[in-house]
């Protein structure tokens, strides 16, 4: 996974910018509040149609201008390709190679970016809606078919919350039940069976690339369970909570209220976790999932990684970009400081000054 | 410009409201009927008229019809043991063209869904069971989309008429006729291929 050039025209304080990344180590330095993190937003937004970051469409773009464009030339297995999104305040629209697309597979196949951010350092204390999307979002980037199966629960999800609201009749709400029983069936399936892929791959980065000592887990309900006996089971827990469910007017259980437990020796780090190991586990779930992607593409995915240096200490940093250094993918960096990423053997790459939405490239 | 036209621009304007059919699309076929024969443009007219006058819906199955009850209802030929249920007319009529079935039909007009204020009562369900209760009929085929409100529909009918005794089935789906596998999306190969058959 490549992106060979990337262009910005009016996204956020970025006016107008294009930019030849370097195969493998791109890093963007410069004081705060200067468009580092915005140049990390608009990749991973221009290969995700996702943000890492909250922000409504007009915040994206630039303040006085009424629309945003990203253009990217990416190369995969080397087919070259041009993604495109454009930004408005109604909406956005994705091109692949010129075309809007009707189907996003295989346009979000041509970047598939994993980011690292302190916002997603900050979902492990967050609600579950946090760490639900996490693992959702790691999900559908290995598992194409995992999209059309959350789409169809949601789409069932609020014609079922409608039904109660309305004060539909209890056939019709047993009904629905039981389409998103089998819906919810295979999103929770899904979810275990990649959290079970990437369990041994995380406990090892936990101990390698960041070099703690704990055992580290990740608990879900579904783990070890087969469909049919995960759609059973959400039979019977729509059953047992129809009654309150239609006193509240919505549903009140199911895979779109899991959460995933992340623990640290039995506990939930989400309690016991020191920032460290926090930052540590987030760390090492983003390497598993970028070894993971590596192993079923055959090609690693692009790495975003937003203020490492204020984010880890000097010891998990040396270990981290020694682990950059051997994975050999493309990897985009913001630092305030790049005497650490020096140290730590980082001097191949392009180093970026970022000014006031400004690039000023000092090849090295 | 068309305003200075008023019988032009009306004629655009009740075209434009045609599904699929724009402005521009709207005017290009007012030229064409500007441009036709006048016994054209009152032929057209006149079907427009006729169809209206003439097409109700069955009392038995609520397919189109100009003879209540229609002619697939009335068909002795057909066999009545045999119902397919559709959500709407153009369903049947695919249906019909493909020459695959021989039965009887029941055209819902829609499918459930909450978020359209669309229930049971706004679809034609209770006199399919009625249908049903009169004790000829013994399989249904629920031919509704396969699509999330398509889906609901049919498993609501199905525990609506299984306690009657009645064999309920779904239309298969999967890989389209003439496509290569190549280009259909994973979802449908998915399906497919765990819904094979033994050859």
């Amino acid at each position: 996974m490549q992106l060979e050039k990337l262009t910005l025209r009016n996204f956020r304080n970025i006016e107008a910018t294009e930019f030849r990344p370097h195969p493998v180590f791109n890093i963007f330095y410069g004081s705060n509040a200067q468009g580092k993190t915005n140049l990390l937003e608009s990749i991973y937004l221009l290969g995700s149609l996702k943000n890492f970051r909250s922000a409504r469409n007009d915040e994206l773009i630039t303040h006085g201008e009424t629309a945003a464009t990203i253009i990217g030339c990416t190369r995969q297995n080397d087919v070259g390709h041009e993604i495109r999104l454009d930004i408005n305040k109604e909406g956005k629209q994705a091109r692949l190679d010129g075309k809007v697309i009707n189907r996003p597979e295989s346009y979000l196949s041509c970047l598939r970016p994993v980011v690292f951010a302190p916002e997603v350092v900050g979902l492990i204390k967050g609600p579950p809606a946090g760490r639900r999307q996490l693992v959702d979002r790691a999900v559908f980037q290995a598992d194409a078919g995992y999209l059309e199966n959350v789409q169809t629960y949601s789409r069932q999800l609020k014609q079922r919350n409608r039904l109660l609201k309305t004060g539909g009749q209890v056939e019709q709400v047993e009904t629905w039940s039981s389409e998103l029983a089998r819906t919810g069936a295979r999103i929770r399936y899904a979810r275990a069976a990649y959290l079970e892929r990437l369990i041994p791959r995380l406990l090892d980065s936990y101990r390698n690339i960041c070099g703690e000592k704990e055992t580290i887990s990740l608990n879900y309900r579904a783990a070890g369970k087969g469909i049919t006996e995960l759609e059973q089971e959400l039979l019977d827990e729509y059953g047992r909570q129809l009654e309150q469910e239609l006193r509240y007017q919505m549903t009140l259980c199911g895979p779109h209220r899991d959460d995933i437990e992340f623990m640290v020796d039995g506990r939930p780090l989400r309690n016991f976790g020191s920032q460290g190991q926090q930052r540590s586990f987030i760390l090492a779930f983003k390497t598993a999932q970028a070894l993971d992607l590596q192993q079923l593409h055959g090609e690693p995915p692009l790495l975003l990684l937003d203020d490492l240096t204020g984010e880890l200490d000097k010891r998990r940093q040396e270990r981290f970009y020694q682990f950059l250094l051997n994975l050999k993918t493309q990897v985009f960096i913001t630092a305030t400081d790049i005497r650490p990423l020096h140290d730590g053997g980082i001097k191949e790459g392009y180093f970026i000054r970022v000014k006031e939405g400004n690039l000023h490239n000092d090849k090295s | 410009m068309l305003d200075s036209i008023p019988s032009f621009s009306r004629l655009v304007a009740e075209l434009a409201k045609f599904p699929g059919i724009g402005n521009k699309t709207a005017a290009r076929l007012a030229f064409h009927i500007l441009r036709s024969q006048e016994s054209e443009a009152l032929a057209l007219a006149d079907a427009i008229c006729d169809l209206k006058k003439k097409i109700r819906f069955c009392s038995i199955c609520h397919h189109i019809t100009e003879s209540d009850p229609c002619p697939l209802c009335t068909d002795p030929a057909r066999d009545e043991q045999v119902v397919c249920v559709v959500e709407e007319p153009q369903d049947l009529i695919s249906i019909e063209r493909s020459r695959s079935f021989h039965g009887r039909y029941h055209v819902l007009h829609g499918a459930l869904s909450p978020l359209d204020g669309v229930g049971p009562d706004e679809l034609h369900m209770h006199d399919l069971v009625e249908r049903l209760k009169e004790g000829r009929i013994n399989e249904v085929i629920l031919a509704t989309n396969f699509s999330v409100e398509g889906e609901a529909t049919a498993l609501y009918l199905a525990r609506l008429i299984k306690p009657l005794g009645i064999r309920v089935t779904r239309p298969a789906h999967g890989i389209p006729m003439g496509s290569d596998i190549e280009y259909v999306d994973e979802a449908t190969v998915h399906r497919a291929v765990s819904g094979r058959q033994e050859l």
